[in-house]
């Protein structure tokens, strides 16, 4: 399932951007490609918090959870799913 | 939209300036000289329940919401001139929050009555000499190594760290470059571990009667169960901890603010130049209008994100807008201060001196003005 668009374009434009990736795939790892750092971790939750009405949890916050666009798809999905 | 604050809170309001007026002002220039730590004054504060405003009731606290307790804090700093004191019971608070956050049932039960007393001293320790600013970029690791870890490293500048008996270590656990992913976790050590050593207080320009220090971990081997949270968090948790200290820390800077303003107030009244009050000319009474105008700015900004943290929100961007906007306007406040009392405040015996000592620390110490900056664009997407 394609990555929530909205959401494509907060980590591209916003996590990505001046990063010089070129185009950043929804597979790519977020953390060794740097994307995902201490601040735009905490940049993310505020916006899935803020667009999606779903609440991270601690539990939530897992390695597997946000290495890649596809990894973060997953867990907003399985969220609104709760 | 409420701004009124309920009886309960002006009431203990009151309560807690006259206490700090009554039971905190003795001796602080001597202390603030000789850089010593008023350990009576500390158990005061005790009694008096300022180290148990955030534990839960069940573990003998107050258990009051962050707003109540922002409020008692700003009481605190507004009546007690020991600026270091002040932030000293900062400091345990900040540790209690992270032990009722993220501790185990048994952490909680051993640790939080005791920390909540004042029987136990805690120090949060994450800055090092090469992460600073760059937190997130430390060194000191602690290793998994049977059942439990090996912290090894060194810490700088810590808070409470000559006097910690309890002390919640920010260590790298993983082998990652990132801050995410298992890379950073917090440890809670004892100050009697085998490994651990503190070095001596540290002289500062202010906040004297704060003891800060470095402490070292040479293999201090740290059971499981002393893991706070769980492996891997540690940048979570301390996301957590610096909003939380971003509220507290700023209540104290207002508090501070409020009582330099009145002091400044009542002497521009009396002290007469060219046959008037001085406070008649303009160039002096700017000063002290613009003291009050951020004073009352910072309020709004402390209660809003006191309040957003008690409805279970993040206030990463208002936590940082808070402390950038109020710890400047103190440091400018406490100059212009010292300004209108003139070679008065110049002096020692004015105290205003050492307030403004003191709040220079305001604008470094829990994320630097140009690091809350950077936080602030960088949530607008620049």
């Amino acid at each position: 399932m394609p990555a929530d668009l909205k959401l494509l374009e907060f980590i591209k434009t916003d996590l990505a951007r001046g990063k010089g990736l070129g185009t950043l795939q929804e597979t790519d790892d977020l953390i060794e490609t740097e994307v995902m750092d201490s601040l735009g971790i905490m940049k993310l939750i505020l916006f899935l918090e803020d667009n999606y009405a779903v609440k991270i949890s601690d539990e939530d916050l897992t390695l597997e959870n946000f290495c890649s666009i596809e990894s973060i798809h997953g867990l907003l999905e399985r969220k609104r799913n709760q | 939209m409420n701004f009124s604050l309920s009886d309960t809170q002006l009431l203990q309001w009151e309560s807690i300036v006259d206490f700090s007026r009554r039971e905190l002002n003795e001796n602080v220039r001597e202390n603030d000289q000789q850089g010593n730590f008023p350990l009576e004054n500390w158990k005061k504060c005790a009694e008096m329940g300022l180290l148990s405003l955030l534990t839960p009731e069940q573990y003998g606290g107050l258990g009051e919401d962050l707003l109540s307790s922002a409020l008692s804090i700003e009481a605190l700093a507004y009546g007690c001139q020991d600026g270091g004191l002040v932030h000293a019971v900062i400091t345990q608070l900040c540790c209690v929050v992270l032990m009722n956050l993220y501790g185990s049932a048994e952490q909680k039960q051993r640790y939080l009555p005791k920390l909540s007393t004042g029987e136990l001293i805690a120090a949060q320790s994450i800055t090092e000499p090469d992460a600073g600013s760059d937190v997130m970029s430390m060194r000191t690791r602690g290793d998994i190594n049977g059942a439990g870890y090996l912290l090894s490293g060194g810490k700088v500048f810590i808070s409470n760290g000559p006097l910690a008996d309890l002390i919640f270590v920010f260590a790298r656990s993983g082998e990652g470059k990132s801050s995410f992913g298992g890379d950073i976790s917090c440890f809670i050590i004892e100050k009697h571990a085998a490994g651990y050593t503190v070095g001596k207080p540290l002289a500062k320009m202010g906040l004297r009667t704060l003891q800060n220090s470095e402490l070292f971990f040479d293999e201090v081997h740290v059971p499981d169960h002393m893991l706070l949270g769980k492996h891997g968090h540690g940048m979570f948790i301390f996301n957590e901890s610096i909003e939380w200290e971003r509220v507290l820390m700023t209540a104290a800077h207002l508090g501070t603010m409020e009582r330099v303003l009145e002091k400044s107030v009542s002497y521009v009244k009396t002290r007469k130049q060219f046959g008037q009050e001085i406070g008649k000319n303009q160039s002096v009474s700017n000063k002290l209008g613009t003291i009050k105008m951020n004073l009352e700015l910072g309020k709004l900004i402390l209660y809003k994100m006191a309040w957003l943290k008690d409805q279970g929100k993040r206030v990463t961007l208002e936590a940082s807008l808070g402390k950038l906007f109020v710890s400047e306007s103190l440091k400018n406040a406490c100059l212009d201060a010292v300004q209108v009392h003139g070679a008065y405040g110049y002096m020692m015996e004015c105290d205003v001196e050492r307030d403004l000592r003191d709040s220079i620390a305001a604008t470094i110490y829990s994320g630097t003005s140009e690091i809350q900056r950077n936080i602030i664009a960088r949530i607008l997407g620049l």
